[in-house]
């Protein structure tokens, strides 16, 4: 199971959009879910409040009216015209005019008698109420053909809507009263009109602004009048916007008639719109300042990151001195650097307490070694004893003062850590050919390095304990011919160090399966070169001491590595 | 080993014990190679240098009068055919040797056995280039040695103008490294690459053939030659003239002219 890997900037830029996305999305679920819901409540609440200022408006207006026709209808003037007594015509006008108080541009006042022989007027008699063209019928659709269609007698007004009827000067009749004279005895003698025209009321309406349309129906005819569409009126199929899903109806009833407000909720709706665009605005902003944050934390982020790695790298590449930054203002961060070089602390401290322990002792070797002797003088006198030897034909003295002069060198001047293979096979065989000489000649060697190894870079002096210990505890004690083999080779960029004896083998092999218990054992060479390979190499070696078939095999593989590899990136 | 070339050899030491035991013990006549002179100071290394032109030099760095360093420098001879023996203190001055481009070095006490490896290596090389000197013989007079006069080089170039203008002069290659602006390693290097021949094997052959030039005129002698074409001695000369055209320079000079 792999993790799949992202980047801090992926990572963070997800999160932020999800955080983004979220409340918006819900935003806009919420929007689209409970707007039209809240949207028709609020028109409807509203439009019912405006309705009822209209209802009460359009009442007032038909109780006005009314009450001018029950003056009219009651007027002694007329009744007496209308009874056929002799009366001034001039005065039963002054009467009707003063009781409509002369605003004939908002209503005109008829008065009928019941045969149609006497037409008294506001205005110019409309040909639809006289009885005698239309007596009784109903297809004027008046008020008045309305009563007498059905030989009613009402004693009470009537109000009826008006169609599209126009009067003669040109107004729209929005209503009209029909009051029956009656006399003393309650005989009908003829009947009073009032037509309402749309002016007297429309104008005081409040709906206008809000609704899409306003309807007056009768609901005795179920003739509708649209009080805002000056052409629309009569019977309700003509207003299909009233059960238009669409819409918001409102209803009113009062009296005979009902008061609708049809309400298009469409330009309210852009108000829904304009929330959209402020969303998606939104969102694409929000986009933009997340991938914006995204990248400068990320950045802060990665860059102190990077820069923690690029100390790390250093540092593992030996610059123990250098410590990671802790003030990068993130605690996290801060912790573990502050982890991180306590540690590098601690193994610097190891490493320098063991470097400056090796430092003091080979100090004090070469103090101790100089104090009596100068080291020229030393090689000069080496120089000198290797002449004289090779003059007398002296070849044991020669090869013993050549190899101790090579020796002491290389203990004396040379202080890198490392050294290639094939220096350090002269060292080995150098040391090998002055005890073979002690041992006169009971001691043999063998060295069989690959060509292609010899240039490889090795720790400074891990072969050489190798091959004293093989000599020393292998071979020295057992007196007898023995021989040390020395083999380098290099397979699948390993270098593979064999060093081989055919002594007795080791006492305790169990001793060295584990090589970092040798410390306080008699064994420190070999746990020297066991804590400086783990140092340079971690886990990356191998290094065994066992009894092979005939005495010791000790063995160390390493990364194949020539000078200047290891300071690559 | 009869037919081979001798090659001739200078050691430089102020240890008499050592210089005895290397001149005693060295297997000299395996290798082909004649020590023709030896010197226990910087001085007369350089006068012996310049005298007989050795093939190789052994010297050691501490030297009393001049240091070895030193003397190869004024011999205008070419480090690739120097051995240097340093002693314990010597350090300092071996890693400049080694920048230098000398042959190899050895520390003392000298382990005899990789000082025959290494002359027997050195004089090797040699040899070719001796054989390769010799061929470029054109057996005429006009132009007695052939020698590239440009190759695809504009730096190799520029020395080959500078060995031009100033073969008179006593000339090594610091003056043509310090010319061309080029370490001397880089250019001795470059030079063969670009050339087939040593710096020194191509100003050597430039000085001969100035030199046969010489000849054809009446009344100079051979030393007058040697001294106005840029040789340090008249034996230094003769040497070089020999292992050029095969014949020393008054041999030369009776058989053609």
């Amino acid at each position: 199971m792999r993790k799949p890997k992202t980047s801090i900037f992926t990572r963070l830029l997800s999160y932020f959009l999800l955080i983004l996305i979220f409340p918006t999305f819900s935003l806009t679920v919420y929007n689209v879910i409970a707007r039209e819901n809240r949207l028709r409540d609020d028109l409807s609440h509203q439009a019912a409040l405006r309705l009822e200022t209209d209802r009460d408006t359009i009442m007032e207006a038909m109780d006005t009216y009314r009450h001018k026709a029950y003056v009219i209808s009651s007027s002694e003037n007329i009744l007496s015209i209308l009874e056929g007594k002799e009366s001034n015509l001039s005065d039963v006008y002054a009467t009707l005019f003063d009781v409509m108080k002369g605003d004939t541009y908002l209503a005109d006042a008829y008065v009928i008698s019941k045969d149609g022989s006497i037409r008294i007027s506001t205005s110019i008699f409309p040909e639809s109420y006289d009885i005698r063209v239309h007596n009784n019928d109903r297809e004027q659709g008046n008020v008045l053909s309305e009563v007498m269609g059905q030989n009613k007698d009402p004693r009470s007004s009537i109000i009826t809507l008006g169609q599209n009827r126009i009067s003669y000067r040109g107004y729209r009749v929005l209503f009209s009263i029909l009051r029956s004279i009656l006399d003393k005895n309650s005989n009908l003698l003829g009947y009073t009109i009032i037509d309402v025209y749309s002016e007297a009321v429309i104008p005081k309406l409040k709906g206008s602004e809000l609704f899409a349309d306003e309807i007056l129906m009768d609901k005795n005819s179920y003739l509708g009048y649209s009080l805002l569409h000056t052409d629309l009126a009569g019977t309700m199929d003509k207003f299909p916007d009233i059960d238009d899903k669409n819409m918001v109806v409102s209803k009113l009833d009062f009296n005979s008639f009902s008061l609708i407000s049809v309400i298009n909720p469409e330009p309210f709706r852009n108000t829904g719109k304009t929330i959209y665009k402020a969303l998606s605005i939104t969102l694409v902003f929000g986009v933009l300042i997340s991938v914006i944050f995204t990248l400068i934390f990320s950045n802060s982020i990665s860059k102190r990151l990077n820069k923690m790695i690029m100390t790390m790298r250093r540092i593992e590449n030996g610059e123990l001195d250098l410590t990671l930054e802790k003030e990068t203002g993130i605690t996290e961060f801060d912790t573990l650097a502050g982890s991180f070089n306590l540690m590098v602390g601690r193994i610097s401290h190891l490493i320098e307490a063991r470097s400056e322990e090796e430092r003091k002792l080979r100090e004090a070797e070469r103090k101790a070694f100089e104090s009596q002797l100068n080291p020229h003088f030393i090689f000069n006198t080496l120089s000198t004893i290797k002449s004289l030897a090779r003059l007398d034909g002296e070849d044991k003295i020669y090869t013993i003062s050549v190899e101790l002069g090579r020796l002491l060198r290389s203990s004396l001047t040379n202080t890198s850590p490392e050294s290639t293979v094939r220096e350090a096979l002269k060292l080995c065989e150098g040391w090998l050919k002055i005890q073979k000489i002690r041992f006169e000649d009971t001691l043999d060697y063998k060295i069989d390095a690959d060509e292609e190894t010899l240039d490889l870079t090795i720790p400074k002096l891990i072969i050489q304990p190798l091959v004293e210990n093989a000599v020393i505890h292998g071979l020295e004690e057992s007196l007898s011919q023995g021989c040390v083999t020395i083999s380098v080779k290099k397979h699948d960029g390993k270098l593979e160090i064999v060093v081989l004896d055919d002594g007795k083998g080791l006492d305790n092999p169990e001793l060295f399966k584990d090589f970092s218990k040798l410390e306080n054992s008699g064994h420190v060479g070999i746990y020297n070169i066991y804590m400086r390979l783990k140092l340079k190499y971690g886990d990356n070696f191998e290094f065994s001491i066992q009894n092979g078939d005939k005495g010791t095999i000790s063995r160390i593989v390493l990364p194949a590595e020539k000078k200047g590899d290891e300071n690559h990136e | 080993m009869s037919e081979q070339e001798k090659l001739s050899l200078i050691i430089v030491e102020d240890e008499k014990i050592l210089l005895r035991e290397l001149m005693n013990t060295i297997s000299w006549n395996e290798l082909g190679i004649m020590v023709t002179a030896t010197a226990t100071d910087g001085e007369e290394g350089e006068r012996l240098i310049k005298e007989t032109a050795p093939d190789i030099v052994i010297t050691d760095i501490k030297l009393p009068k001049k240091d070895g360093l030193e003397m190869i420098a004024d011999c205008n001879l070419l480090y690739q055919n120097v051995i240097v023996l340093s002693g314990y203190t010597d350090f300092k001055y071996t890693r400049k040797a080694i920048q230098l481009g000398i042959y190899d070095y050895l520390e003392k006490p000298v382990d005899d056995e990789e000082l025959e490896n290494i002359l027997k290596k050195l004089s090797k090389r040699i040899r070719e280039e001796h054989e390769k000197e010799s061929s470029m013989r054109t057996g005429g007079t006009g132009e007695a040695i052939k020698l590239p006069r440009t190759v695809n080089n504009h730096q190799v170039n520029c020395v080959i103008g500078f060995i031009r203008e100033n073969y008179a002069s006593p000339i090594g290659l610091s003056d043509a490294a310090e010319f061309a602006k080029l370490s001397e390693n880089h250019l001795s290097t470059l030079f063969r690459e670009e050339s087939g021949i040593n710096f020194l094997q191509y100003l050597n052959a430039y000085r001969i053939n100035k030199a046969v030039e010489l000849m054809k005129k009446e009344g100079i002698n051979i030393s007058e030659i040697a001294t106005s074409c840029g040789f340090p001695t008249p034996g230094y000369f003769a040497k070089i003239f020999k292992r050029f055209l095969g014949q020393s320079p008054t041999q030369f000079r009776d058989s053609r002219f």
